[in-house]
């Protein structure tokens, strides 16, 4: 069975990358748009893991992993966060919600799927 | 999960399966206490493919330092080290790591799967 | 892999798009109210994103610009740089580029390497004038995992090249004790271990010793710890990277304890671990014995290869079939329009055979049959309903590229201009919304460049300093009225007559109405521009406006006060593609007028006509109405009935009649083009085929009312 990750980025054309290549890498990949929407598409199901963006509409990446991380069904999740290199301080907020580390925006396939293996596997 | 204990109350059969993951460590943890509570030897099955993590070893490393210090045998059955193999093989498991308090036993998790060919 | 490459851009191009002109509006936003929070967060947001997806997809300038921007915005968010006129000047200019290396530039900017280095270096200078330190990019970018990847990958490109002459690899010994609370993080431990196996060779030695008893255990704790000897030729950058995100989370020691090639083979592993197992504790002394004893030894064992064989490129290429994930989870898709314009043309083609469908069942008076052709008529009107609605987009989304055009049209002409737009939801085809921004574009200019006064002028004629231009849009029945109103100098009816008399476009004596001089400024060859300047009045006048309109079957109606302003209304029809249509017959041929412009139905009899002593008017209900007899204005010979049939209009405010044989009734009509060569023929705007398969043509009844205007106007002034 493949491993499924849920990515959340508010941004159609990050969804399209991640998405292509997660599933290229064979893992399944559901889609949300921003923090409200991944909780809906989450529906306390389990997931083997989050990608998630810091800045987004509605609810941002920061009260997502706090959301996520209350719930036990995701305790123990490992949750990336999709940040840029001029948002230094939000990787420690991110990590202090809970988060299990980071990618720092632009990255390319093989560097998603380095940190997505060295997390996940 | 499944603790199956024999007429005698010597020896009892604990069939476990499926994801042995944190998720399910503290029932885990319960079973294990529960069997080395009621048996003097308790007989690991796996009933279907695992899945495990570091939170399943360390469990079942104390479980076979309890089962030690009570004078109390843990094993795993002889015919499924394969099954606990590929499921080290599965996360990834480093070939090379060894417990420093392993008596090269198959009864050591860390030993059983990772340093064997 | 191209492929799904250029469709990731051309996703991202789509994107950044919509973005732009989001970030436009913010920017208009701030322009008026510069601390809005809101505002500042949205643009902020804007540019991440396109910074974000930009690079990865290869468009380096574009994220270089935006970065610059999105460091300054991001001062702005934290309230150390304030929204000055400068900075969104700038930002625009960033909007700008960006469009042009995406392509989708409206206006003729271009690409341009040194017109994006001059942007950046003004956002350095904007930041350096606020007395803040212009931080270089790479000094904002922290550590990031692959940073440091790509960095130990050209190392390996490096080690390649030393490799043959000589292979220097070091022997680490790590210690990594993870904090219990690690699996919290949801980070597991053993599979940075087994990361650090793929760096060399390398034994792993598992401490357990602080792992409880089972009723003691928590069981969602860390207790294991770990001593690792790593035999590799990379460097300790690359050991520290893979514990990258657990530096905080654990204790970890790196130490050199080798730095020759002796340690790499199995036994002087072998020796390390049980040094371990013994003592726990490694000197420097056991290494050194350990070095001595292997080092002649001479072996040299290979090196393992730690290129996977899975990566993503690979798996590209196998799988080439493998695009996107089969879960669409969205909440809307991107059609592309030309799907659109084939579904619709099927809806007609639909809608045609169904006319045919009722018609042929009502010949046969079969009761079951009616009943299904009966459904089949509902589900088709829902179906043609459904697809026009598919088509209609908000015509505000073109509204708000007019709030630049005003912005950069004011402030080049030295003008105070306050724009604002009214019904941006009115839905429209989006054919028609595209076609509808060049008028638009058209007209709002010479608002602004003839209508509104300078400042000064302004206040001289005791108005506010600031000009106003309003662009509204309503529904009509089946029509949208757009409106654009100024409250600038208006039109000068003489100036115009004037300019219309020496221009050859009417004689000096021609009686005219008002109306008629102000639709003088849409004739071809008219404009009222004093001097060409680069706004306006570029030879080409209005009448491209009445082009545009036309073509949608539209019409413009202009009214102006001198020195009040001016009102602009254009009424374009809802939709292009299918219209509620008035079925005529005259002689053997059938006609469709738009139900739209038709206001009753009048009989005319013999004595009608003979009362009117051989004028062309008829009276309904005391009103005088001049009328076209369809059957001369299209030479169609034969007898005419006894009593003809009258189809009133209004065209332009005045009331005309279309004199026709017979009025059928109500007909759905599915416009098809005439093609080139009818292209000319304005009084026809297109056919349409009939339940019977024969074709009607429809009349296009403001150009018919034109040409018999204009023709009966050179007979009576021959005459005279």
């Amino acid at each position: 069975m493949n491993k499924r990750i849920l990515t959340v980025d508010d941004s159609a054309s990050m969804r399209q990358m991640l998405n292509f290549t997660l599933t290229s890498a064979g893992y399944d990949v559901t889609e949300a748009v921003d923090g409200v929407d991944a909780l809906e598409k989450l529906n306390g199901e389990p997931v083997n893991m989050l990608i998630a963006d810091i800045n987004m509409p509605n609810m941002d990446g920061i009260e997502l992993i706090r959301k996520v991380r209350a719930n036990a069904v995701y305790k123990f999740v490992p949750i990336i966060i999709l940040t840029t290199e001029s948002q230094s301080t939000l990787k420690g907020e991110g990590k202090a919600a809970g988060a299990t580390g980071w990618i720092v925006k632009p990255f390319t396939p093989s560097q998603l799927i380095a940190v997505v293996k060295k997390v996940l596997g | 999960m499944n603790l199956k204990v024999d007429d005698s109350k010597k020896e009892g059969v604990l069939t476990i399966g499926g994801t042995l993951t944190i998720q399910r460590s503290t029932a885990l943890k319960e079973i294990l206490l529960k069997a080395l509570g009621q048996v003097d030897c308790v007989k690991i099955h796996f009933d279907q493919a695992i899945e495990v993590d570091l939170a399943f070893l360390q469990l079942f490393c104390a479980a076979h330092k309890t089962s030690l210090r009570k004078n109390k045998k843990l094993q795993i059955e002889e015919n499924q080290i394969d099954v606990l193999k590929k499921a080290f093989k599965d996360i990834g498991f480093p070939q090379f790591m060894k417990c420093k308090n392993s008596d090269d036993s198959n009864h050591c998790v860390w030993s059983s799967g990772g340093s064997h060919e | 892999m191209t492929e799904d490459l250029n469709k990731g851009r051309d996703i991202f191009k789509e994107e950044a798009y919509e973005l732009l002109a989001k970030l436009e509006n913010c920017l208009l936003e701030l322009e008026m109210v510069p601390d809005d929070k809101e505002m500042i967060e949205r643009a902020f947001r804007a540019m991440h994103t396109i910074k974000g997806s930009s690079s990865m997809f290869g468009f380096d300038a574009i994220a270089n610009l935006t970065h610059e921007a999105e460091t300054v915005y991001e001062m702005v968010r934290k309230d150390k740089v304030k929204v000055t006129k400068e900075l969104i000047d700038l930002t625009f200019r960033v909007i700008d580029q960006i469009m042009a290396v995406i392509g989708k530039h409206e206006y003729d900017e271009s690409a341009d390497e040194s017109k994006i280095n001059d942007i950046i270096f003004s956002f350095k200078q904007l930041l350096s004038k606020e007395g803040l330190e212009v931080s270089h990019p790479s000094s904002l970018r922290s550590r990031s995992p692959q940073e440091r990847e790509l960095s130990r990958s050209s190392h390996f490109a490096e080690q390649d090249l030393a490799e043959e002459t000589k292979s220097t690899k070091r022997t680490y010994m790590i210690y990594f004790r993870p904090h219990h609370d690690i699996f919290l993080k949801g980070l597991n431990p053993l599979l940075l271990l087994s990361e650090l196996c793929q760096l060399g060779r390398c034994t792993i030695i598992t401490h357990t010793d602080l792992i409880p008893d089972l009723e003691d255990i928590d069981p969602e704790a860390c207790y294991t710890y770990w001593d690792v000897f790593l035999t590799t030729a990379e460097d300790i950058n690359a050991i520290r990277d893979i514990f990258i995100f657990v530096e905080d989370n654990c204790e970890i020691k790196i130490n050199v304890i080798d730095t020759g090639n002796s340690l790499d083979n199995e036994e002087a592993h072998k020796h390390l671990s049980n040094i371990i197992f013994e003592k726990a504790e490694l000197t420097e002394k056991d290494v050194e014995g350990l070095i001595t004893g292997w080092r002649n030894t001479g072996k040299h064992n290979e090196v393992k290869n730690n290129s996977t064989g899975d990566s993503l490129q690979d798996k590209l290429q196998q799988g080439g079939g493998m695009v996107r994930g089969h879960q669409m989870e969205v909440s809307s898709i991107r059609v592309a329009a030309n799907k659109l314009d084939k579904l619709v043309n099927l809806v007609g083609e639909l809608v045609t055979v169904q006319a045919r469908l009722s018609q042929a069942v009502i010949t046969r008076n079969d009761p079951e049959m009616l009943l299904i052709a009966e459904e089949i008529e509902r589900l088709t009107d829902d179906l043609r309903d459904s697809t026009m609605n598919v088509r209609l987009v908000p015509i505000g989304t073109i509204f708000n590229r007019f709030k630049r055009l005003v912005r950069d049209l004011s402030n080049e002409l030295g003008k105070e201009v306050e724009f604002t737009t009214r019904g941006g939801e009115t839905e429209l085809d989006k054919n028609v919304i595209e076609k509808l921004n060049d008028p638009l574009v058209h007209i709002i200019r010479n608002s602004i460049d003839h209508g509104i006064e300078p400042p000064a002028n302004r206040e001289a004629s005791g108005k506010s300093r600031r000009g106003m231009v309003h662009l509204s849009s309503e529904y009509s029945g089946a029509n949208v009225l757009i409106k654009i109103r100024d409250d600038g100098a208006g039109i000068d009816l003489k100036e115009i007559r004037k300019d219309a008399i020496e221009k050859g476009l009417i004689r000096e004596d021609t009686s005219l109405t008002e109306r008629d001089i102000l639709s003088i400024i849409f004739s071809p060859g008219f404009s009222t521009s004093e001097k060409v300047t680069k706004v306006s009045g570029r030879g080409v006048g209005l009448d491209v406006v009445k082009r545009c309109i036309d073509t949608l079957r539209g019409t413009v109606d202009i009214d102006s006060k001198k020195g009040r302003g001016m009102i602009i209304t254009l009424k374009i029809p809802l939709t292009l593609a299918i219209i509620e249509g008035l079925l005529l017959k005259v002689g053997d041929n059938q006609y469709i007028l738009p139900l739209s412009a038709v206001e009753e139905c009048i009989e005319l009899t013999r004595q009608d006509v003979a009362g009117a002593h051989g004028r062309h008017i008829v009276n309904v209900r005391g009103r005088i109405i001049p009328y076209i007899r369809l059957r001369d204005f299209l030479n169609i010979d034969g007898t005419m009935p006894d009593i003809e049939q009258i189809v009133i209009t209004e065209v332009n405010g005045k009331k005309v009649g279309l004199a026709v044989d017979h009025v059928i009734g109500e007909h759905q009509t599915v416009i098809k083009s005439l093609g080139r060569i009818y292209r000319d023929v304005d009084v026809l705007s297109g056919a349409t085929i009939l339940g019977n398969g024969k074709v009607a043509i429809i009349l296009n009844i403001p150009k018919i009312v034109e040409y018999t205007e204009s023709k009966e106007m050179t007979m009576v002034s021959g005459s005279a």
